[in-house]
């Protein structure tokens, strides 16, 4: 047997063992951690090929499975800490008060309105380059927004996802770029227009084509009589300083980089969530706030463990570099082709890992063809994604749902709303990257 | 054949020490201030191993062969070089330290553009091709930028009567990608005599091209065998 | 439904005896990974061992408070530093600097060697990349090891990352793990993260020895533009050229190229040593195939022998700027490449810079390492004279 036919047979037992852990209605936690399990036993038992190999311990299986836990530790913490955050500043009464004060004031300037909320949304994406984090703070009071305009619930979900894969996209921080971009030791410089241009695009795309055929014809009076009251002492301040913290925490760090300190995510939400209690009029019980994240994030974060722990498995037994070697000899015709499906249905498996998979040999591919790495880079960094929605690990999917409470059919409510501005998404980025010298030579990169 | 590459090398370093000291002002001085545009001029004069590699070329001699010899060329470029690199490759700072070798005088420019040519007395122009890979994306080599200013420089040494040489002396590792592929494609052309070594023409790209244009071509088997066919007048 | 209970009660507890159990093996073995020491039994004619504290404080008491060998001649000279293992998953640098402090001898000028530039790197393995946590080589007295890390410093020296990593002093935006990356923030920053403090205090070596010239041993995947080859300052560019081409003529079988240092990508020791001291800063780089993210199954074999099936067939399709086959790189070759790309700088230097002439013995030929391999020029930590044991 073969190295090529040992990682051929770990991919199909991998996808066998997914397909059967599914089938015994396994949840995705377990599936994909049997998918793994499933993976290291077909690498264990079959032939590995002519070349020598070493021996693989018990001890260092299980410090493989282990170490892969690790895989998305930041980005756990992140999850966590920013919905501690916005679970408080919920509590406090925050997303009430600016709930209120939105459709007060906009819900008759309706195009407004929307561009408003889609700025809201876009922000925190942009600055951590997380799209469920994006979702986990502001999404829950966009989507109450987007109900009080009439926005049905498929829609509004869709909408909520769409513009949190597309902040995640939009510069300053793109993860997917960036840590393709460090693996090709290519500065991150030169990404904000394209990204901008594709992501927002999409995003625009996203909001008008979403909330089509919707009218603002209530009376305010009688909408805001449907929202739940408001907890007194709020005002404009109160409400703002949370956020102005955490903006000047994450901003202060891009200005005065030589003299700011690095505190990290986790730590700035962390600051931002003392602000809410130190701004609520109403006191919160911290812990009881504290509990119910870790208990509402308890899936998203397994997801990332177990996907932590594949991804590690797949690289340990070739299957990882079988992908990725797949996907490079690809004519690259069929490379412009096919891209648009491959990217996003990987991100739907690994989540971040797949720009380092994919990223970095795809840009030595496309400088060695001599392509502009960088438009071509940035267009795939928008397609990634909007994979966030697929299985088996659709995190950004299942933040929208928890956070908007929705009760419909995932595939055929929400997603089957969202395809559309998916598609426009991924022709978009398409085209940019089929046309990536000449997109390059318009932005002068 | 190991001992007299040994010479050549300890000849050309020794050259190199002498035309070094004669620099101006280059990047090659030591000094701190950073450099984005480093240009080098060596005008050593010719000492004993600059007269022996004046001798024709040996095929024995140096393991390389002349494919194409017409009637006005005599196997050798001449000097004084004026040098340049299509790509921001490092082949021209090779043949420089070449040219010094063998006495001529030589200037390395790797930003020279048709403004700032000044033929002086110079005879040929060298342009290498092959392009540098390091630092993609915005770090990088823009190979049409490269093209267009070496285009024009070719063009003003022509008008200006030297010889043109479109040299590739770093091998197959400067043959494999698309903006590799795009210099050569474009300074070919407009050359008059092809410098290259064994290994870049090992699919024989330019000694077919030279074959079919009926251009002299120097084929040496590697960049310090180049000094067989350089002459410093 | 009682039982039912029971059923998933024990199905908790045996899954926490489980949980429990493999954190405990993994803990050991990160334990481990973190703590082992690397004895180097350091070459007879050696006159001093520093630490990098001793140049500038702002190491002092971390782990990346790193040994500074120097082979001092007393013979007035140039001065020329190396360094290895700035990225840990790159072995032939370490392997290489160490050999050189194992068999130096000086006789003219002043070398300093730093086996591990990045040592925080070498405490923990690149998550998701299932690397090994050791890499052995079989001497003539027993097996060899060294620690086999990341490309990052170890986050429980360096957490959290910025969300974006912008470079001091040029203002360059890169990935938020590059500043845990010691080739990705020089020239350093005295009051910054860990790698930027380590970088620092070697600017400061490199200016309080009156260091002329720098050598940055590194390794690459097949797949990327800069390979087998010297990435230079503006100030070392002739006595690069020189090395490539006499290489190349008479000892590689592979050439070793030439790049420029690119001085729109900040960050790097070939680009900021240059810019920010006196000295003329080299990198090099040799094939490592188990960079390729194309490669096959990942363990100790691939990292030494260079072999991988994977990395062929993308080379047999053109996707490669390195030549492999079914040989692939082994270490043998990677390291003497590297210890003769370190000579054949200085031998080359003493002729265009004869005010920084540096003689040297004991350094085995490129022919030498790939006859007899690389064992013999190891020495045995249990029988050497403890006063010339040192730990890495």
């Amino acid at each position: 047997m073969t190295m090529f036919q040992h990682s051929l047979a770990v991919i199909i037992v991998a996808i066998l063992c997914f397909a059967l852990a599914k089938k015994l209605k396994a949840c995705t936690e377990i599936a994909l951690l049997t998918t793994a399990i499933g993976a290291l036993l077909t690498h264990l038992i079959l032939p590995m090929g002519v070349d020598p190999r070493s021996p693989l311990p018990f001890t260092e299986i299980i410090r493989h499975l282990v170490e892969g836990t690790f895989n998305y530790f930041d980005v756990c913490m992140t999850f966590l800490t920013a919905t501690f955050f916005m679970t408080l500043y919920k509590e406090a009464g925050g997303i009430s008060y600016l709930v209120r004060q939105i459709v007060g004031r906009f819900y008759k300037k309706r195009v407004l309105c929307l561009l408003l909320l889609l700025v809201v949304m876009m922000v925190p994406g942009a600055v951590t380059g997380s799209g469920a984090t994006t979702v986990l703070t502001v999404g829950g009071l966009v989507g109450a927004v987007l109900a009080t305009m009439g926005v049905k619930e498929d829609r509004r979900v869709a909408l909520v996802f769409m513009l949190a894969a597309m902040s995640a996209a939009c510069p300053p921080i793109n993860l997917w770029t960036m840590m393709a971009a460090a693996g090709a030791n290519m500065p991150y410089v030169g990404f904000t227009a394209p990204l901008a241009i594709l992501s927002i695009g999409g995003a625009l795309f996203a909001t008008f084509y979403l909330t089509r055929g919707t009218k603002s014809d209530s009376e305010v009076s009688e909408v805001l009589a449907t929202l739940p009251e408001v907890p007194k002492g709020w005002n404009a301040l109160r409400a703002f300083v949370p956020f102005v913290v955490m903006l000047v925490l994450i901003l202060g760090a891009r200005v005065i980089p030589a003299y700011w300190p690095v505190i990290g995510l986790p730590m700035i939400f962390m600051l931002s969530g003392a602000a809410v209690l130190i701004c609520s009029p109403k006191k919160v019980n911290v812990l009881e706030v504290a509990v119910t994240t870790v208990k509402n994030l308890k899936e998203l974060v397994g997801i990332m463990v177990v996907v932590g722990i594949l991804n590690q498995i797949l690289t340990l037994t070739g299957a990882r570099g079988l992908i990725s070697l797949g996907v490079v000899v690809l004519p690259i015709w069929l490379l412009f082709a096919a891209l648009w499906i491959i990217l996003p249905v990987s991100e739907g498996v690994l989540q971040y890992a797949v720009a380092p998979l994919l990223g970095v040999p795809l840009i030595m591919l496309f400088n060695m063809k001599g392509f502009n790495a960088i438009i071509a880079l940035s267009a795939w960094s928008v397609m990634w994604p909007v994979g966030d929605c697929l299985p088996p690990t659709a995190v950004v999917g299942r933040a929208a749902t928890m956070q908007l409470d929705y009760k419909g059919n995932y595939y055929k409510g929400f997603v089957k709303e969202a395809l559309v501005p998916m598609l426009f998404v991924l022709a978009l980025c398409t085209l940019a990257m089929i046309f990536n010298n000449q997109v390059g030579d318009l932005l002068g990169v | 054949m190991k001992n007299q590459k040994k010479l050549i090398a300890s000849l050309l370093a020794l050259a190199m020490m002498l035309g070094l000291a004669a620099c101006s002002g280059g990047s090659t001085d030591g000094s701190t201030t950073p450099s984005t545009a480093p240009s080098t001029e060596s005008t050593a004069p010719a000492d004993d191993g600059a007269d022996e590699s004046t001798a024709p070329a040996d095929d024995d001699s140096t393991g390389g062969s002349t494919a194409a010899t017409p009637a006005e060329f005599d196997g050798k470029v001449h000097g004084p070089f004026i040098m340049t690199t299509c790509g921001q490759s490092t082949g021209s700072v090779m043949l420089h330290m070449v040219a010094g070798q063998i006495g001529a005088t030589s200037t390395d420019d790797h930003e020279l553009s048709a403004d700032t040519f000044d033929p002086g007395d110079a005879k040929t122009l060298i342009v290498t091709t092959g392009t540098s890979g390091k630092g993609m994306g915005a770090a990088g080599t823009d190979v049409d930028d490269e093209i267009a200013r070496c285009t024009a420089v070719i063009e003003a040494a022509r008008e200006a009567g030297l010889t043109i040489v479109c040299a590739h002396v770093e091998g197959m590792s400067r043959r494999t990608d698309a903006n590799d592929q795009a210099s050569i494609d474009a300074i070919l052309p407009l050359a008059d005599v092809i410098m290259v070594v064994e290994e870049s023409d090992s699919d024989g790209l330019f000694s077919d091209y030279a074959a079919e244009n009926d251009i002299p071509i120097i084929i040496a088997k590697d960049a310090l065998g180049m000094s067989e066919y350089m002459a410093a007048e | 439904m009682n039982k039912l209970k029971l059923n998933v009660d024990t199905v908790k507890a045996i899954g926490i005896i489980i949980i429990t159990f493999c954190m405990a093996v993994a803990g050991y073995l990160f334990w481990e990974h973190r703590n082992y020491k690397e004895p180097v039994v350091v070459s007879e004619y050696i006159t001093e061992v520093k630490k990098l504290s001793d140049y500038s404080d702002v190491v002092k008491g971390t782990v990346n408070d790193c040994n500074v060998y120097i082979f001092d001649s007393g013979v007035e000279g140039g001065c020329y530093l190396i360094w290895g293992s700035t990225h840990p998953e790159e072995p032939a640098g370490v392997m290489a600097a160490e050999l050189m402090v194992e068999n130096l001898k000086v006789t003219q000028g002043k070398v300093i060697i730093i086996d591990r530039e990045n040592n925080s790197a070498s405490t923990n393995s690149r998550v998701g990349e299932a690397y090994p946590r050791f890499f052995t080589y079989q001497t003539d007295w027993g097996t060899k090891v060294w620690r086999f890390g990341d490309r990052h410093a170890n986050q429980l020296d360096s957490w959290p990352d910025p969300e974006v990593y912008i470079h001091y002093p040029s203002g360059q935006t890169l990935a938020n793990v590059d500043i845990r990356n010691t080739n990705r923030n020089w020239p350093g920053k005295a009051n910054g993260l860990l790698t930027e403090r380590t970088n620092y205090a070697v600017m400061q070596l490199i200016e309080q020895e009156g260091v002329d010239m720098t050598l940055d041993l590194h390794e690459a995947e097949l797949e990327y533009t800069v390979e087998n080859t010297i990435v230079v300052h503006e100030k070392g560019q002739s006595v690069a050229a020189m090395v490539s081409m006499m290489l190349t003529s008479e000892t590689f079988d592979v050439p070793v190229g030439m790049e420029f240092s690119p001085t729109a990508l900040h960050g790097l020791s070939h680009r900021e040593v240059g810019d920010h001291s006196d000295a003329a800063s080299y990198l090099v780089e040799v094939a490592e195939p188990m960079l390729d993210r194309i490669r096959g199954i990942t363990d100790e074999q691939l990292l030494m022998s260079g072999k991988d099936r994977f990395v062929m067939m993308a080379g047999e399709r053109g996707l490669l700027y390195a030549p492999i086959d079914e040989n692939g790189w082994p270490i043998e070759k990677r390291v003497a490449r590297h210890i003769a790309v370190a000579t054949k700088i200085i031998e080359v230097n003493n002729t265009v810079n004869p005010d920084q002439t540096i003689t040297i013995e004991g350094i085995p030929t490129y022919e030498e390492m790939m006859e007899n391999g690389l064992g013999s020029y190891y020495h045995n930590p249990e029988t050497a004279p403890a006063d010339r044991v040192y730990y890495d």
